[in-house]
């Protein structure tokens, strides 16, 4: 937190386009009561008034993980204080000496590249182009075969209604000796 | 007479003034005003029902009138409704409605495109009102046929092949259909000798086992085409992506709801012996009919066909409901209907008016709509966001309900494909997003699309009501799922009592 601080307001004087000017009362004073708030806070009574049985809360203050997380705290400001107040060339040491774990870091742990990634190439290009593939040649194609399959039999047999008396003479023979022959098989 | 009558009637009165009138203006404004008395009409049936059911009637139909209509079948002419029907008649009125003004610039053959829709409207207005199963498959029938010829004529791209394979498609599972019903009529027995095709009366009886198992699949797969059940869905993507704006609105939010209506109502209700024993199959099937929806839908690049492949993911998710048997699965997946339905409605219509400007539907040729027409842009937005589930509208409320329902199965198979179907979810956002960023925002590829006009009038009426619908359901669920809930019990007993 304390590298963002020095490195905004402390460090070497940068050249800007337009010259840095202190902003309006409208945007400072809504800043200074948040501020006063974050100060303050902790004073307020908590346990007193958020309670799950309307009792007031025991708050013991552990004075031996208080004191150590504030030492901690003061600690990391004073190692910020000396690698960003004054220009220094300590933090770009520190960036080598770690090299690939720094890389990975400053890549935020390469999630957006593996989100990418799974989206991409597995879930559009494994997965949703044989989808729609599947569906467009396979389901599809059925109902096509079907469909087919259908119009090429009706073409086949659609001769068979030719509007020839001597066909339909030759059928009508035809089918009266088969009966006649299957009758003669079967009551003889 | 019956009020009921009144949902019927006022279709074919819109009809006939359609016909005799003698130019296009007169065409538009008779449709426009005769879907809004329907509307109306619909909403007072709604408020008529919950004052019946506050005054304490508990039968399972109300406002039921029955005449005798051919006696050598026993087929009568039965209507009623309960707080399913009522909630479906009432997302009907609204999509007709919103239909109506959807296709206000519809020039070629006009009178007969009005003509055709309303038909198909009065079909289906028939189908929630019946009572008699054969009553209920005549206006099956007649809301199906009408469309080869919405989508024949006044379609778009290959839009002869699409209608012939959607009504052929659909005309097998009435095929399908049909045989389940007379298996129904010839396989149940009353005291008395007789048969009947009605449904209450039917429900009293048990049918017989055997026949039972045997006539289920038909029936299931017969209402399963319409509800673009895996792997008889394929008349849906090109079908959709071929028909007109109204017709698709009118098909993907109502008619495919039909399906699911029909598989609780008549599969499972008449026949709960075999919809246990099968029902694990059946659950294969609409697992994989959401997770392939909502897959198929990312490698699209029409948005016709992305918002096809939506449909059918969220209409498996209705059949998954029914599938859970149990009361609050159920009532999410008749939630489900409702806001599908209202959703995938507005999304149809707003595809239509993006179309009718930009005469694309590639996603990757237009861009950055946002910037030119917000209005649009901003509908979309919300029906993108209703349509991935997003708290506050319906999406959210309907698949919530299915969820929890289909996870208080104990058994592991039923959890294992909750999970699964859950995991669609995610899918879904996908898919949306993409599209809203693809299509909204970033920067305008075509210099063609910067003059592009903002929603008309009539544009806007079609939209604001579907969406003053989604939120409302969104943001006021409880009405709707205590009325769907009351009605619900009969099955949800009828069901348990075979376990």
């Amino acid at each position: 937190m304390f590298r963002l601080y020095f490195n905004v307001f402390w460090g070497e004087d940068k050249h800007y386009h337009h010259t840095p000017h202190e902003s309006p009362l409208v945007m400072t004073i809504p800043l200074m009561i948040l501020a006063f708030g974050a100060i303050f806070a902790g004073y307020l009574p908590f346990a007193n008034m958020i309670s799950p049985d309307k009792m007031p809360m025991e708050l013991k203050m552990h004075w031996n993980i208080a004191i150590p997380s504030v030492l901690i705290g003061l600690a990391g400001i004073a190692f910020a204080w000396i690698l960003y107040k004054k220009k220094t060339d300590i933090p770009d040491k520190l960036a080598a000496a770690f090299g690939g774990f720094y890389t990975t870091v400053y890549n935020k742990f390469y999630f957006d590249e593996i989100y990418l990634f799974v989206t991409k190439k597995i879930l559009f290009n494994l997965i949703s182009r044989p989808v729609a593939w599947f569906d467009r040649h396979i389901v599809d194609g059925t109902m096509n075969g079907v469909a087919f399959v259908i119009t090429t039999a009706s073409l086949k047999i659609k001769g068979f209604q030719s509007g020839q008396l001597q066909q339909y003479a030759a059928v009508f023979v035809a089918g009266a000796l088969g009966l006649v022959l299957m009758a003669i098989y079967l009551l003889g | 007479m019956n009020i009921l009558n009144l949902l019927v009637i006022i279709p074919l009165l819109t009809v006939f003034g359609i016909a005799i009138a003698k130019d296009m203006k007169t065409v538009r404004w008779v449709s426009a005003i005769g879907m809004f008395v329907q509307l109306l009409t619909a909403i007072t049936v709604m408020l008529l029902y919950l004052g019946i059911r506050k005054s304490g009637v508990t039968d399972e139909m109300v406002m039921m009138s029955d005449h005798l209509w051919f006696k050598t079948l026993n087929i009568h002419y039965t209507i009623g409704v309960d707080g399913i029907s009522v909630a479906m008649i009432l997302l009907t009125g609204i999509v007709v409605f919103a239909g109506i003004f959807a296709s206000w610039e519809v020039e070629y053959l006009q009178k007969e495109f009005f003509i055709s829709l309303i038909l198909l409207a009065t079909g289906v207005f028939g189908f929630f009102i019946s009572i008699d199963l054969f009553t209920m498959f005549l206006y099956y029938e007649i809301a199906v046929i009408p469309m080869y010829l919405l989508i024949g004529i006044w379609g778009t791209g290959p839009k002869e092949y699409s209608a012939m394979k959607l009504t052929l498609m659909l005309m097998g599972g009435s095929a399908l259909l049909i045989v389940a019903l007379f298996g129904i009529y010839y396989n149940t027995e009353f005291a008395d000798g007789t048969h009947s095709f009605n449904l209450l009366e039917l429900a009293k009886q048990t049918m017989n086992a055997d026949a039972q198992r045997f006539f289920f699949p038909f029936a299931f797969l017969g209402f399963g085409v319409l509800g673009a059940l895996f792997p008889f869905h394929t008349w849906s993507p090109d079908g959709h992506a071929s028909a007109p704006t109204a017709v698709s609105m009118l098909h993907a939010g109502v008619l495919m709801k039909l399906g699911g209506y029909g598989i609780f109502r008549i599969a499972m209700y008449l026949m709960p012996q075999a919809a246990h024993e099968q029902a694990w199959i059946f659950i294969i099937l609409t697992s994989t009919s959401v997770i392939y929806g909502a897959f198929g839908a990312i490698w699209q690049k029409d948005l016709k066909y992305i918002n096809a492949y939506s449909s059918v993911s969220h209409c498996g998710l209705v059949i998954f409901g029914l599938l859970m048997m149990n009361q609050t699965a159920m009532d999410g997946a008749i939630l489900q209907m409702i806001s599908h339905g209202l959703m995938t409605a507005l999304f149809f219509a707003l595809i239509g008016m993006i179309y009718s400007r930009t005469h694309t539907r590639m996603i990757h040729e237009m861009g950055g709509l946002m910037k030119v027409i917000p209005f649009l842009g901003v509908v979309y937005m919300i029906a993108g966001f209703a349509s991935l589930g997003l708290p506050g509208l319906s999406g959210f409320v309907a698949e919530m309900t299915i969820f929890v329902g289909a996870f208080q199965h104990a058994d592991i198979f039923y959890r294992v494909a909750t999970i699964m179907a859950i995991s669609a979810i995610v899918v879904t956002a996908v898919y949306i997003l993409r599209v809203v960023g693809i299509l909204l925002l970033g920067p305008i590829k075509n210099d063609h699309f910067l003059h592009l006009k903002d929603a008309t009038w009539y544009e806007k009426i079609s939209t604001i009501t579907l969406l003053a619908a989604v939120a409302g359901i969104g943001l006021f669920p409880n009405w709707l799922y205590q009325i769907i809930f009351d009605s619900l019990e009969p099955i949800v007993t009828k069901l348990a009592t075979v376990l």
